[in-house]
């Protein structure tokens, strides 16, 4: 934060390197004190056009401080030399411009190429920038390290950031053992993500928040904008509960009121203090959560050591390191595991923070950035035999200037300069349509891309993008550079500007780059091969219920309508009473879990196998007899759950084919028990029916769970189903109303579960990714394509006097039209080949995550391979028909 | 001649800072050469011609204390050195004894 007193802070590494110019004694000081009295002035009007200012600044401070540092002695040859290097530098300039204007085409399709290629390289760093490179917005971010208990039964012994970024399974109980004896952190606290619904002050609306105890807000030491964070004496029993604001919120739903601070809003039903705003861009645990309530589990007790719902996040006290702080959380749990039978299976993992938010995101942003660079590499190889052709194509006219006196230094730099010319206006195209295509594609990834509000084009991406440009002007301008000195141009002059062009040297290099650009596609495009096909796996898979027709609402009852397990009984028996009444309304139903509306949760739970009682977490849903029905789920053994599976009579469950074959594989399972021990007094209860399996994720397994019966386990958050008659209208609204009527504080939108799948978030980072994926696989394969018709066409145009000779003599044309074409395929064959084996070496290492794909696809190898072949023969048969056509009499008189 | 001899922005520099006096710090030095004489210098050159008319004996500065909106960092404050003065002086009455005779051509040029 600047504060107008502090003066604004310059780009710090633009001050590094004024300061490295100026020196660090009193007079350099004086001199950054100057550039930041100015830099604060300018600031005050545009604080972006300062940030310019100040880079500007230093580049020409670099300049005039060394020259004018110098009493000069006139010098009139120097004076001399620097004329002409800066009028040659001009002419350079002028020269290329013209030059480039006089095949505008070409000029064009460079451009183009490099725009795309620059364009897609500053986009993806963007990302990569902002999610991975960049240090999280938190002082000292290094420090926070993020600890939580696993069961290895899940992930193994080893979990990763991203495996253990997923559970929130630390009981409160441990968490505060965990809190008393931790040395290692300065601070630590506890948080889980909590929905809530506020009231009273405007229409209800249900929120994404967290819980979080006041060790949180310490160890992130973000002060708040606003009042105050949360503190550990809210947690005390019988304490006003309070409720810190995201900015966002603040600004959303109270107009940025200034005076908030003490005012009570309704949450889930509940007066709360509102006590703290915090700061604009502070996003914990992302930038979901728009507030945080103060931690109010008052089961602190041992009696809850099986199952949690809690993270821990903590700040490295001085001197401690990762390693540390993980020797001593291993040690702390094994102690609680020799007191506590309940805890002796867990391991505690602890990971930096910023490893923990991005870890799962890494693989597919480095794929981006890959993909990205390879569209780059592969257009820069295309560029590159553009502009060798053309200085074949102009060796005469470079002849000319040599003899006029130009030396080969100048040649060079003019050369350079007209791939520089070109590689700027890339640079500059590629930079804007990054610019343009960025918000929307961060948009298109909901939810999926940690710290998206961080993501932005600054001066860090643009110094990075500008640097490729050069880079790649360079890199461009240097070929043809070397190229040219290769030339004779005294015999050029002689030749009349025909005859060789190289020879086979020059040949090689136009194929080299040609293989290069196929190899390079290949491997990208059957990577996104690889991608589209789990895609497809994932999509064509069972998902074990019928969506068609069926909507759904999640409904949370508050605590204060509805607390007793009686009234959440008699409240949703009413409600669906209300439901049924609806025209066009079929079925109706209650879940506790749902496909893309609200999903999972794994209680612990004990089963009583053939091998004995085995425990686990297990998923597990509280529904109402009709569920089965309204979803289209099949009862494959036993029965359904009954109207008469009700509070009192036997408790009965209703397990997936996938939890019948993992617990009783070689015995009936009807009739076996389940105890679910995360109640308070846990119950055996006995299996009666096997449904069909479900999947509750797009690209997840089948789901091992157990259904119980909602008459016997009533739940206050439920989603109400609805199968209604195919092109029945109206029935969302009239359900909205329906809740109202009994509740008008609970907030509703019902959707259809179709449009419910369409918006999921694995099925659109899956089908989004693979697009995007497949859309620069094309790109690519379509430069490399155009890379294979500009080598043939440019070496029959450089070989019709040859051909000529060739069919003067009497060579048969259709020995012409193999040449040529035998050309394309022999240069797309060695690059299909040697992208194959790259993409098998690269495939190897995508192979975690993708659905039911084998490393080798022999279809998308087919498909790859086929695709390159054809076009490149498409590509090839143009120059080719030239070759035949040539005809003698006009090949000689053209010399 | 015992003095060192002094350029053209080296006398610009020096007469803005003598018209400044206790207000002479660099960036007032720029705005001055810039609303005075219309020349714009570039901040490098500014610096390196200060330190170069220090180094000749024709300017001096003393270090102050910087305020927060310079982050902290010292300003100089310039003045002109006697022996500056004297400088100055001199190139003035040089260049008066070159004007000298030349009115009547400028003003018929006019």
């Amino acid at each position: 934060m600047t504060g107008s007193d502090e003066g604004r802070r310059p780009p710090r590494l633009a001050e590094y390197v004024l300061r490295l110019l100026v020196g660090s004694d009193a007079e350099g000081r004086s001199i950054l004190g100057d550039a930041r009295e100015e830099l604060d002035v300018r600031g005050r009007t545009s604080r972006l056009g300062a940030t310019i200012w100040y880079w500007a600044y230093v580049f020409k401070f670099a300049v005039s401080y060394r020259t004018g540092g110098k009493v000069r002695h006139p010098d009139p040859e120097e004076g001399r030399r620097r004329a002409s290097a800066v009028t040659g530098l001009v002419w350079d300039a002028k020269s290329s411009t013209r030059s480039l204007l006089r095949r505008p085409w070409l000029s064009i399709a460079v451009i183009t190429t490099l725009a795309v290629g620059i364009g897609t390289t500053t986009l993806a760093f963007a990302l990569v920038d902002g999610v991975l490179l960049r240090p999280l917005p938190f002082p000292a971010p290094e420090e926070l390290v993020d600890v939580s208990r696993v069961d290895p039964a899940w992930y193994g012994p080893n979990p990763t950031a991203a495996q253990a970024g997923n559970v929130f399974a630390t009981p409160a109980a441990t968490f505060f053992d965990w809190e008393r004896s931790a040395a290692t952190f300065s601070s630590l606290g506890a948080y889980a993500w909590r929905s809530g619904t506020f009231s009273g002050d405007a229409a209800p609306e249900r929120i994404i928040g967290a819980v979080a105890t006041g060790g949180v807000f310490e160890a992130l030491a973000v002060p708040a904008a606003l009042g105050r964070h949360l503190t550990a004496s809210d947690e005390a029993p019988g304490a006003t509960p309070v409720v810190v604001l995201s900015h966002g919120l603040w600004v959303r739903r109270f107009g940025s009121d200034a005076t908030i601070v003490g005012r009570v809003v309704r949450m889930d039903g509940v007066a709360t203090t509102v006590v703290g705003v915090m700061p604009k861009g502070f996003a914990f645990p992302d930038e979901t959560t728009h507030f945080w309530l103060a931690f109010d589990d008052e089961r602190r007790s041992d009696s809850t050591r099986n199952a949690g719902y809690l993270h821990a996040i903590g700040r490295l006290a001085p001197g401690s390191s990762l390693a540390q702080a993980r020797a001593e959380m291993t040690a702390i749990q094994t102690r609680l595991g020799e007191r506590h039978a309940s805890e002796a299976k867990f391991i505690s993992v602890a990971f930096s923070r910023h490893e923990l938010m991005v870890a799962a995101t890494r693989p597919g942003l480095l794929i981006l950035l890959g993909a990205a660079a390879v569209v780059l590499l592969v257009g820069c190889a295309n560029v590159a035999n553009l502009l060798l052709a053309r200085v074949a194509e102009r060796r005469r006219e470079l002849a000319l200037h040599a003899a006029l006196g130009a030396s080969r230094s100048r040649l060079a730099g003019l050369l350079l300069s007209e791939s520089t010319v070109l590689a700027v206006l890339g640079g500059v195209g590629g930079i804007t349509l990054a610019w343009v295509a960025l918000r929307p594609f961060v948009a298109a990834f909901p939810m999926t891309l940690p710290r998206s509000a961080e993501i932005q084009m600054d001066l860090r991406v643009l110094v990075v993008s500008l640097l490729v440009s050069v880079a790649a002007g360079l890199l461009l301008g240097l070929l043809p550079v070397a190229r040219s000195s290769r030339m004779d141009l005294n015999v050029v002059l002689r030749e009349g500007g025909h005859g060789s062009t190289g020879g086979r040297r020059t040949s090689r290099t136009h194929a080299l780059l040609v293989v290069s650009e196929v190899a390079l596609s290949v491997l990208l495009l059957s990577t996104s091969g690889i991608f589209v096909q789990s895609y497809l796996n994932s999509a064509r898979q069972e998902r074990g219920f019928r969506g068609e027709n069926v909507l759904a609402l999640r409904v949370s009852v508050p605590d204060t309508r509805a607390g007793s397990e009686e009234e959440l009984r008699s409240f949703y028996s009413e409600l669906q009473g209300y439901m049924d009444a609806i025209p066009g309304v079929t079925a109706s139903a209650l879940a506790q879990q749902m496909p893309y509306s609200g999903c999972c949760s794994s209680p612990p739970a004990s089963m009583d196998t053939e091998d004995g009682v085995q425990e686990a977490s297990v998923h597990t849903s509280s529904v109402t007899p009709e569920y089965f029905q309204a979803m289209g789920v099949p009862i494959l053994a036993g029965r359904a759950l009954l109207p008469s599976d009700r509070e009192g009579s036997p408790p009965v469950v209703v397990v997936s084919e996938a939890m019948a074959r993992r617990y009783w594989p070689d015995a009936d399972p009807i009739g076996k028990r389940v105890r679910l021990e995360s109640t308070d007094e846990p119950q055996w209860h006995e299996v009666v029916g096997i449904a069909g399996n479900v999947r509750y994720q797009f690209a997840g397994p089948e789901f091992v769970e157990y259904y119980r019966a909602f008459a016997q386990h009533p739940y206050g958050s439920q989603a109400v189903i609805l199968k209604t008659r195919s092109g029945a209208v109206g029935v969302a609204a009239a359900a909205e109303r329906a809740v109202h009527a009994l509740e008008p504080t609970i907030p509703v939108t019902a959707r259809s579960l179709t449009e419910l799948a369409a918006a999921d978030r694995e099925y659109r980072t899956a089908r989004i990714g693979s697009l995007i994926l497949t859309l620069l696989a094309a790109v690519a394969t379509g430069l490399a394509v155009l890379g294979v018709y500009s080598v043939l066409a440019f070496s029959v145009l450089q070989r019709t006097r040859e051909i000529g000779i060739r069919v003067s003599l009497g060579g048969s044309r259709l020995g012409i039209l193999r040449a040529v074409l035998g050309g394309g395929l022999v240069m797309t064959g060695a690059g299909v080949a040697i992208g194959l084996g790259l993409s098998a070496g690269l495939s190897t290492m995508l192979r975690s995550g993708l659905v039911g794909v084998s490393t080798v696809n022999p279809w998308v190898v087919l498909a790859v391979v086929s695709t390159m072949f054809a076009t490149s023969v498409a590509a090839s048969l143009l120059p080719a028909w030239r070759a035949v056509r040539v005809d003698p009499l006009v090949a000689f008189r053209e010399d | 001649m015992g003095r060192a001899p002094m350029g053209e922005v080296e006398q610009w520099v020096l007469l803005a800072v003598l018209r400044l006096g206790e207000e002479a710090f660099a960036l007032n030095v720029l705005q001055e050469l810039d609303r005075e004489a219309g020349h714009v210098v570039s901040r490098g050159s500014l610096y390196k011609t200060l330190e170069r008319l220090a180094a000749k004996g024709f300017a001096a500065w003393e270090i102050e204390e910087g305020s927060p909106a310079r982050g902290g960092h010292p300003r100089r404050r310039f003045r002109v050195t006697p022996v500056g003065v004297d400088a100055l002086r001199e190139g003035r009455a040089r260049l008066m004894n070159l004007w000298d005779g030349v009115e009547a051509v400028l003003e018929g040029e006019g």
